[in-house]
């Protein structure tokens, strides 16, 4: 019995219809089979070969006929279903089996339906239409996606607003939300303190120099760099303030920035003033005084006291100032990463000691934008000539105002330098070559360094650093200088939580096995790091270095 | 402001950190999280032809016809072309895109319907794909170099049409290969255990050829009728044949780069206006085939194949081809179940009757250089 079968419009490729073709004729009961486009020709073919009957002779030059003979007409229903289930099965490919990926967020969001956050990490052009998305379809978003247009961040910033939704980003990096750590984050503890940040380094420094001693966080939102810009205008700063206001679980809220614009600055401050909750304002950078109704800084008031209006605002201007107001205003004092052991200080005295005079400088290789930022603060607050390596003049020995440096700073993670590369949290090669490259420059003698660990960084930084060290030794060693060569002094800020992945403890030691001076918070390296470099270091009084008596 | 309760992540492949950074975040939260990947590939190359189609913004095309490695894509005004993985070659109508390994577009979500979105600068294909533009070749074939002499070009197409029928497969036009001096001089034999597709192709070759040397377009036309959309395959049989056969053809036929002297009469204006007259045939004709295999057979009309086809057909006639014969023969073969040896077939077919061409147009069947390199 003759049966043709027609596919409209069903386009296959020739080695998969020769094969089904095939594969149909080892049926049982079918004798002829073949799968053939419907063109005029092709149809007389079929006629000629007895295989043609009136459904097939409908069919168009874009019609698949499938057109067999059957032993029986009983044989048809199950012969079509073999056709079908194998075209099918063609159709879908290598894809099944694999069990199910999501092809869309809509897709995503059926198969996880009480999700609520999406995190976006498409190239920057296709970010916000991937957000608009998310949004409207109810979900906060964390974007960790950058080069996404002001505008647009605007634009869904305001969107986000409307819908009570929060828009974490563009470029945000980290946030740990209930306790789930997004993005380059930590393992901190569930806490007492909520922060907000538009710098996602500057986030994890405030976050684990709480864990370190013990405090945890609430929850610990990531903006964007620009969120405090005067085009953003501190939207969701304001957003994340409130909803941390609310929240029973957050009794401090700490607020990390870069210097925002005025209107932000206005436009957080008036949120802030209006708290009902302590709160830290770091500002890196700012003047005290130039945050709003920032009171001075009189010491560490204890916990829970109020003042008059405004007394509940304290402002900070490194982001170990804000992990210690908050610890001090918790009611937590002496942190264990607060000053310079006796040890330590004596180190440095003799690495101080050791550098030559025309070998004392000091280059900062960082992969946190905000860390190197803080350090170039600490270290202008010192008195220190430095400068960041973008603002260098074509000599390389003065900055872009022609004055003399001899710190200069660098940001690895900076997008000149990730061009291709993955960020130097994650891929160390960068930062091992211009560390061996600036040891064999004579004029240095300290090089400081950021380790940052957590979720998403690299699995052991040690692992990869220290050889690096090691190579920049023996390089200034090898060095003509005095012939003898001369001495490195590698100090490290380690940024990290007890209970990261990588073990707090355990890179903090192979890094001092190493011979590097570390340190847990960022400002204090930087400053051992101006100390060695100036030897300014007296141990009987050691010019506002703390020192721990172990 | 509710909380996030749980997680729906979304990320991309190409950033090495993303996968870290999504299952150390796992680690918290296992079941709450789930990937959508979406992939950033750069396109290799665009046909001219397709370029020309394509807008700087808006939408580009929709998919009609999705396959495990390409589809093909309408544009709004209905014309159609196709994205590709790059490794299956250059063509007119072929956007290259650099896909993954092991990849299929089916897993990217690409299916009927889904559409091509230009923003200015790269495309994105449905919800998972983008493609990137930049350092994007566009290709078309080049000018053919300095000719080998008749003689020369007649020695390498009996060569290689006597090693062609053993391997071609029987449902499409390769076998008739063995029978091209015979057809290019509109002789018809009776052949046993021939297929029934070239058994039905077979006089309408004899007719083109025929036709073409005595320039008789109603010939033409009739065979070029009885040729489109015949056989198996998305490209039937019949229309493979007829795309190798034009970029012969014109290849053969049209200018050459450098000196010109060394064409030896190949350009002269009555074989293009007989040439013109075929083209217009096929593509009068093409409504009679698909129209995936019709859009392929207007580029081939204007004398544009695939790269693999233009390179045979450079081997064939180049005084000094880049390529070996039996290297590009392989390329091209490869090609579908039938297509790439029917392909070959018009090519074979065309690169003959270019050569009876160059003689006066008339002569008698059987005669001229094939003949005489054959005997």
């Amino acid at each position: 019995m003759l049966k043709n079968h027609v596919l409209r419009n069903v386009y296959r490729d020739s080695v998969a219809l020769m094969r089904l073709s095939r594969e149909m004729e080892s049926i049982e009961g079918v004798s002829q089979a073949t799968t053939i486009m419907g063109t005029d020709n092709n149809k007389e073919l079929l006629r000629q070969a007895g295989l043609l009957d009136d459904a097939g002779h409908a069919a168009g030059p874009n019609d698949l006929i499938v057109a067999f003979d059957l032993a029986s007409p009983e044989l048809e229903p199950q012969a079509l279903q073999w056709f079908r289930e194998r075209l099918e099965a063609r159709e879908q490919g290598l894809s099944a089996g694999q069990g199910y990926r999501p092809r869309s967020l809509e897709g995503a969001v059926k198969a996880l339906p009480n999700a609520n956050l999406a995190v976006i990490s498409v190239p920057g052009e296709y970010a916000a239409r991937e957000a608009r998305k998310a949004l409207d379809l109810g979900l906060h978003v964390l974007m960790f996606s950058d080069n996404v247009p002001i505008e647009e961040e605007v634009s869904l910033k305001q969107h986000a607003k409307g819908m009570g939704l929060f828009m974490m980003g563009p470029d945000c990096g980290t946030a740990v939300i209930n306790g789930a750590p997004l993005g380059f984050a930590n393992a901190v503890p569930k806490g007492r303190v909520g922060l907000v940040s538009a710098s996602g380094s500057g986030l994890q420094q405030v976050m684990c120099l709480l864990a370190q001693a013990g405090e945890g966080v609430s929850h610990a939102l990531g903006v964007g760099g620009r969120d405090l810009s005067e085009q953003v205008n501190g939207i969701m700063m304001v957003e994340g303030f409130q909803a941390l206001e609310q929240d029973p679980d957050t009794e401090i809220i700490v607020l990390i920035s870069k210097p925002p614009s005025a209107t932000a600055r206005e436009r957080v401050m008036a949120a802030v003033a209006k708290s009902s909750k302590p709160c830290v304002v770091a500002f890196l950078g700012e003047q005290r005084e130039v945050i709003a109704k920032a009171r001075p800084r009189p010491g560490f008031p204890p916990a829970r006291e109020r003042r008059g209006k405004g007394d509940h605002i304290y402002a900070e201007t490194t982001l170990e100032d804000a992990a210690l107001r908050a610890l001090t205003l918790l009611g937590k004092t002496d942190p264990p990463w607060l000053g310079v052991s006796r040890e330590n200080a004596e180190w440095m005295k003799t690495i101080s000691a050791s550098l030559p005079d025309t070998g004392r400088g000091i280059r900062g290789l960082f992969s946190g934008g905000t860390l190197c930022y803080e350090a170039l603060n600490v270290l202008k607050t010192l008195g220190q000539p430095v400068c960041l390596e973008e603002d260098l003049d074509d000599e390389g020995a003065s900055d872009s105002h022609g004055k003399a440096v001899d710190a200069i700073l660098t940001d690895l993670g900076d997008d000149r330098y990730t061009v291709g590369r993955p960020h130097p949290m994650i891929d160390f090669r960068a930062r091992c070559e211009r560390i061996v490259e600036e040891a064999s420059r004579p004029e240095v003698g300290v090089i400081l360094l950021d380790v940052i660990i957590g979720y998403g960084a690299h699995p052991d930084p040690a692992a990869e650093l220290v050889p690096a060290l090691n190579a920049a030794r023996r390089t200034a060693r090898r060095s003509p200088q005095k012939a003898g060569g001369r001495e490195l002094a590698f100090v490290i800020s380690l940024c990290g939580a007890p209970d990261d992945p990588q073990g707090l403890e355990k890179q903090h030691q192979a890094f001092t096995e190493a011979g590097a001076l570390v340190m847990r918070t960022n400002a204090l390296a930087a400053r051992n790091a101006s100390v060695i470099s100036t030897n300014a270091l007296n141990l009987n009084r050691p010019d506002g270095l703390l020192l721990r008596e172990e | 402001m509710k909380w996030i309760e749980s997680i729906c992540y979304r990320q991309m492949d190409r950033l090495l950190w993303g996968g870290q950074m999504m299952l150390t975040s796992r680690d918290k939260t296992s079941a709450n999280h789930m990937a959508v990947n979406l992939f950033d590939c750069p396109i290799a190359f665009i046909g001219k032809p397709a370029f020309d189609l394509l807008p700087r913004r808006g939408l580009a095309g929709t998919v009609i016809a999705p396959f495990s490695r390409s589809c093909w894509m309408e544009t709004p005004n209905g014309r159609l072309f196709a994205i590709a993985g790059h490794k299956s070659g250059e063509g007119p109508l072929t956007i290259g895109v650099v896909l993954p390994d092991g990849v299929h577009l089916d897993q990217l979500g690409v299916k009927e319907g889904t559409d091509l979105v230009a923003d200015g600068m790269d495309f994105r294909l449905g919800d998972r794909l983008i493609l990137r533009t930049a350092g994007a070749a566009l290709w078309r074939p080049g000018p053919l170099g300095p000719r080998a002499l008749n003689e020369q070009v007649a020695r390498r197409l009996w060569a290689l049409v006597d090693s062609v029928p053993a391997d071609a497969p029987a449902e499409g036009l390769g076998p008739l290969t063995s029978h091209l001096d015979q057809l290019a001089c509109g002789n018809v034999q009776e052949v046993p255990n021939l297929g029934i597709v070239p058994r039905f192709a077979m006089p309408n070759v004899a007719m083109l050829a025929q036709g073409l040397v005595q320039g008789d377009d109603d010939a033409i036309n009739q065979a070029v009728r009885g040729l489109t959309g015949l056989g198996p395959g998305l490209t039937p049989s019949g229309d493979d044949m007829l795309v190798g056969l034009m970029v012969a053809l014109r290849t053969a036929l049209g200018p050459v780069d450098g000196n010109e002297a060394t064409t030896l009469g190949f350009f002269q204006s009555s074989n293009v206006s007989i040439i013109d007259e075929l083209s217009r045939s096929i593509v009068r004709h093409a409504t009679r085939t698909n129209r995936i295999s019709a859009a392929l057979l207007e580029q081939a009309a204007l004398g544009i194949g695939s790269a693999a086809q233009h390179r045979v057909v450079r081997c064939l006639l180049e005084a000094t081809p880049v390529t070996g014969l039996e290297t590009a023969v392989a390329g091209l073969v490869r090609w579908g179940h039938t297509s790439g040896w029917d392909a070959l077939t018009g090519i074979l077919f065309g690169t003959g009757l270019a050569l009876r061409l160059t003689e006066t147009i008339g002569a008698t069947a059987g005669s001229g250089p094939i003949a005489g390199a054959r005997a």
